[in-house]
């Protein structure tokens, strides 16, 4: 994987860029570095989130969005506390928090009106095998 | 105690950030682990799909951040694999269905 990334660099590095451009693919948060992708993958995160919200709230698990809701604010916290301060990270952070919360919500209205999970589905299979 | 002391006053302890947001990511894949006993219909896989490439590409973060977080790597190795298991039974129930 790094030697791909590193034969990328080369290519790239061979091409006719602005010296600006040169100086953004060799930077230590760069987009051929890790530090750049994280983000992004956290938007993703985010917008599978979104596209949940049209999922029936029977099947949305409130254990997870939990999880989501807790990661994203803790981290939106500590990114108005490092140096320097991270704003892209925290937006990201604070809007996959606010999906999460949302689809805590979601559940949480679903209880209080009396909606119960469905019980798991009966093994057909094993019974038709059994006959 | 010294040990403890230590890790309490180390660069990724408690009293940082390095510390508290892998053990947020933690809640990430106890969530997975007990969504593993819900049936498959239960599961997103878009979102199971998201969080396993999230995990592996945090992986390699940890691995690579300055300074060097075990605890967020060995995280994410969990989470990896608390998220293929679950993609692997949406994907079995998915086929169940269309077969």
């Amino acid at each position: 994987m790094t030697i791909f990334v590193h034969h990328v660099r080369n290519v790239l590095l061979r091409l006719p860029l602005s010296p600006r451009m040169k100086t953004l693919i060799d930077h230590p948060a760069g987009p051929l570095t890790i530090f750049f992708w994280c983000p992004f993958v956290k938007w993703m995160i985010t917008f599978a989130n979104i596209k949940d919200f049209k999922r029936p709230v029977e099947n949305v698990s409130l254990n997870q969005q939990i999880a989501i809701f807790a990661t994203g604010a803790i981290w939106t916290r500590y990114c108005m506390v490092i140096t320097p301060v991270n704003y892209s990270l925290m937006a990201v952070n604070a809007t996959m928090g606010a999906t999460g919360f949302y689809q805590i919500c979601r559940k949480v209205k679903f209880y209080q009106q009396g909606g119960v999970d469905t019980a798991p589905a009966a093994p057909a299979p094993a019974e038709e095998k059994a006959q | 105690m010294d040990i403890v002391k230590t890790f309490i006053n180390s660069p990724i302890g408690p009293k940082t950030t390095h510390f508290w947001g892998p053990v947020c990511n933690w809640g990430i894949v106890l969530a997975g682990i007990l969504d593993s006993n819900k049936p498959p219909e239960k599961i997103s896989p878009n979102m199971t799909t998201v969080l396993l490439c999230y995990s592996l590409m945090f992986m390699r973060f940890a691995w690579k951040v300055q300074p060097r977080n075990y605890l967020l790597f060995s995280c994410h190795i969990c989470n990896t694999i608390a998220q293929s298991a679950l993609l692997m039974k949406v994907i079995k129930y998915r086929r169940g269905l269309t077969v």
